[in-house]
């Protein structure tokens, strides 16, 4: 490029010093931040309270924590992860584990169910899976928290070892974990006396104390929510362009009907309802006919291999209030309380395999 | 591989580079070099690396056999094969899709079958600039204004080179032969200066402008029904400032790395948003592919000489370069006629004299032509136009994220009101300060913590 020889002062070495020296010293800066706060709970550094908590971990420590091990498994994404399994052993007399998994694919879930039937011999006799169709897009990212989280990295041994250190270097270096560091310290400095936005219960059930604070005290505005949640539908549906359904992701749904059937466990499968507002906008983005063929995909393999298979998409299907909903994909109490009673009334009138 | 990506910033760029530096053989130097650059593509999909090894074969070969010739007839035929290489490679993997769903929709409105199968062919990304840049060798061999390289591996390291491979600038082989033939020693304080300067200025202008921008306009074009006028306005410029930070910032970026190889090459962008008229604005956008189109094209079609016929081809064939599809081809006619249309006004002198409503109207002309390249379709760019045209619709309320506004704000500041990072390099009052070091380092980090969400460079389809 002409020019570079115009000016003499470029041939000093001030510039590229100070710059080398400021970006290796402000990166590293970062990066031990970020491991020390740990605000994801990613590496196992205990000395500040997360910011938001690894589901994976979480999960497993909570299973490994169990005095009764359970005979019902909830397997699924964040949208399951409020089915109660209190609700669950009320309504089937069985104790129940809550291993729904944030963001997860089908390879998320197929790890939790063999950690929990074939690594820890757990007596499911049940196992209640809750999906969405959009977990069968070939753009669905794999959420990096479960390759921070070491017990599932072994049945992810066919993923590229350089996405495992991508990842972790994605979020290292991430402006997402950045901000939430620096949200740390600012709570742990008095200075944000809000509520977490999540936490678990010993069952592993999932609680929201700061959006069911505001639906407690009725500041909770759905609509905020919803509009809020927007651009995410759009990347997901939209931007991705789900048009077609991934081999990879079916596969691994195969294997876990598979495991299920290897292992006599039943296996109730429903699709996550959505908000009525997140249907519409689903068509409007053209990722209406995906849907339908993995939810066609759902319903064929499942029913082929002896399972019990529930479309609750549309809300109508459960009696479910479009008004309780946290946001487009996640239920309020009283749904999901509705949608489990109709999952499971009729399903557990006729003995299965006892449990040991 | 991206640019702003953790495996090129923290593995790729830095072995690469420390190794160029490292080997003492020039031979293996180049050789390393193209062994990197074939990493650097193939890590998207090695196997269209192939592609890349036959364009340097097939164009080596054939400028090798050019200059052995003396006679013009056998000096043509070999050119012509080495074009029909090229642009056999580039239109089959680029254009038989539409030349496919052209021709079978229309023998189907005649009532005819189909004539042509309906594959799906994967695009391999930079194909238009390898194949420009390797067609351009062998031109400047045959009108022998260049002497070929009998050093296969130089030559596959000029088509391979990582910088410029997948989204240019489209450098011609003399720009750097002497660099390449004769490879520096030793990297200086200028180099360091210049890669660390360019590069980070490119990173900034791609990961904290053109991607953030990105972030709001992407999903304002995904609901064009739903958006009001002003949203479509705000849409269409938030665009055209995209495309230019995400373009420029990709050539910054290609600018700096050649610097920390001891490559110069092309300057690419010349502040186009600037431009007084629309034949000023080709002048300074993406001119290293203008000055192909203009040296390879325009003046063999008779130039000056056959202004319109050759300007129109130049320009339809200039758009439909950038993608495959018609709506390309259309933008293209849209400049060939804004470029016709101000050579007239301009004999009349019916040009305006005052610079910022020159600037102001030639930078308007250039956005509404973005209406043709962004949208896949026609149906799309006319529901935009109908939108922005919408005159009652222009009072309703509008929500527009004042976010996206700010950032507007400050990507046009910094395009209109200060000299373009060449020009800061050739000021001589001004010199580079570890002031602007610890800044660019600082602006360089927050970019590293944006790589998670930077997206793919615009050009990379074309």
């Amino acid at each position: 490029m002409s020019g570079s020889n115009e000016n003499q002062k470029w041939r000093l070495p001030e510039f590229y010093k100070g710059y080398v020296y400021f970006a290796v010293f402000s990166l590293l800066m970062v990066m031990i931040l970020n491991i020390l706060i740990d605000p994801f709970d990613f590496y196992g550094v205990d000395i500040f309270e997360p910011y938001e908590l690894n589901s994976y971990s979480t999960k497993l420590a909570l299973f490994k924590a169990l005095d009764t091990p359970p005979e019902i498994l909830i397997l699924g994404s964040s949208r399951v992860e409020k089915v109660d399994p209190a609700l669950v052993e009320e309504i089937t007399g069985k104790p129940c584990f809550n291993w729904g998994l944030t963001g997860a694919d089908t390879a998320s879930m197929l790890a939790a169910l063999k950690l929990a039937v074939e690594e820890f011999d757990a007596p499911v006799g049940t196992v209640i899976l809750g999906v969405d169709p959009n977990v069968f897009c070939p753009y669905f990212k794999m959420n990096s928290q479960v390759l921070l989280a070491p017990a599932y990295s072994k049945y992810f041994l066919d993923y590229p070892v350089y996405t495992a250190v991508s990842g972790s270097l994605n979020k290292l270096f991430s402006m997402e974990q950045f901000k939430s560091s620096l949200m740390v310290i600012r709570r742990d400095a008095g200075f944000d006396d809000s509520l977490p936005y999540r936490e678990y219960l010993a069952n592993g059930v999932v609680i929201y104390p700061y959006r069911e604070a505001m639906v407690a005290n009725e500041t909770f505005n759905l609509d905020d929510f919803l509009d809020w949640h927007i651009p995410t539908w759009v990347e997901t549906y939209g931007t991705a362009g789900f048009t077609e359904l991934s081999n990879e992701r079916k596969a691994r749904w195969l294997e876990i009907l598979e495991t299920c059937s290897a292992h006599g466990i039943k296996f109730i499968v429903y699709t996550t309802p959505n908000h009525p507002r997140l249907s519409m906008k689903i068509e409007e983005l053209g990722a209406g006919p995906a849907n339908d063929a993995g939810r066609a995909f759902l319903e064929e393999t499942v029913i082929e291999n002896g399972g019990v298979f529930k479309d609750f998409t549309d809300i109508e299907s459960f009696g479910g209030d479009p008004d309780n909903f946290y946001d487009g994909i996640h239920l309020q109490r009283n749904n999901i309380a509705l949608m489990t009673r109709a999952l499971l009334e009729n399903e557990f009138q006729e003995p299965y395999r006892e449990s040991g | 591989m991206l640019f702003p990506s953790y495996v090129f910033v923290f593995l790729f760029a830095p072995v690469t580079i420390f190794g160029f530096w490292l080997l003492k053989n020039d031979r293996i130097r180049r050789l390393w070099l193209t062994i990197a650059s074939y990493v650097f593509y193939g890590y998207w999909d090695w196997r269209f690396s192939s592609l890349l090894l036959i364009a340097t074969a097939v164009n080596y070969a054939a400028s090798l056999k050019m200059d052995a010739e003396e006679v013009q007839s056998k000096r043509k035929f070999w050119l012509v094969l080495a074009l029909i290489a090229n642009l056999g490679m580039l239109g089959f993997f680029k254009y038989y899709m539409l030349l496919a769903a052209s021709a079978n929709t229309l023998f189907g409105w005649f009532g005819g079958a189909n004539i042509l199968p309906g594959w799906t062919i994967v695009l391999p990304i930079g194909i238009s600039f390898f194949t420009f840049q390797s067609m351009s060798y062998s031109i400047d061999v045959y009108r022998k204004d260049l002497e070929p390289t009998r050093d296969f591996i130089a030559f596959a390291a000029y088509v391979a080179l990582f910088p410029q491979l997948i989204a240019g600038p489209i450098v011609r082989f003399r720009e750097i032969a002497e660099t390449m033939l004769n490879l520096p020693k030793k990297i200086t304080n200028e180099n360091l200066n210049l890669g660390f300067y360019y590069f980070s200025l490119g990173l900034v202008r791609k990961v904290l402008v053109a991607d953030r921008i990105a972030v709001f306009i992407d999903p304002m074009f995904l609901e064009y029904q739903s958006m009001r006028p002003i949203e479509a306005w705000v849409a269409i410029i938030g665009y055209s400032l995209q495309l230019y930070f995400d373009f420029s910032g990709y050539s910054l970026m290609a600018i700096g790395l050649g610097h920390f190889l001891g490559f110069k090459f092309p300057q690419n962008f010349n502040s186009p948003y600037k431009a007084v008229s629309i034949s000023d604005f080709w002048r300074r956008w993406h001119m290293t592919l203008s000055r192909w189109l203009r040296d390879y094209l325009y003046i063999p079609l008779g130039g000056r000489n056959n202004r319109f016929i050759a300007l129109a081809v130049t320009m339809l064939l200039g758009g439909l370069w950038h993608g495959a599809a018609w709506t390309f081809m259309v933008w293209g006619a849209y400049h060939a006629i804004l470029l016709e249309l101000h050579h007239h006004l301009k004999r009349f002198k019916w040009i305006p004299r005052n610079v910022i409503w020159a600037r102001f109207g030639t930078f308007m002309l250039v956005t509404i032509g973005w209406v043709f390249f962004r949208p896949p379709t026609f149906e799309i760019s006319f529901a935009i136009f109908r939108k922005m045209f919408d005159i009652p619709g222009l009072f309703q309320a509008v929500h527009i994220d004042y976010h996206l506004l700010a950032i507007l704000l400050i990507a046009l500041v910094w395009e209109m009101g200060f000299p373009n990072a060449v020009e800061v390099v050739r000021i001589k009052k001004v010199g580079p300060k570890k002031l602007w070091g610890y800044a660019l380092g600082l602006l360089t980090t927050i970019s590293v913590l944006y790589f998670s969400q930077a997206g793919p460079f615009l050009y990379f389809q074309f």
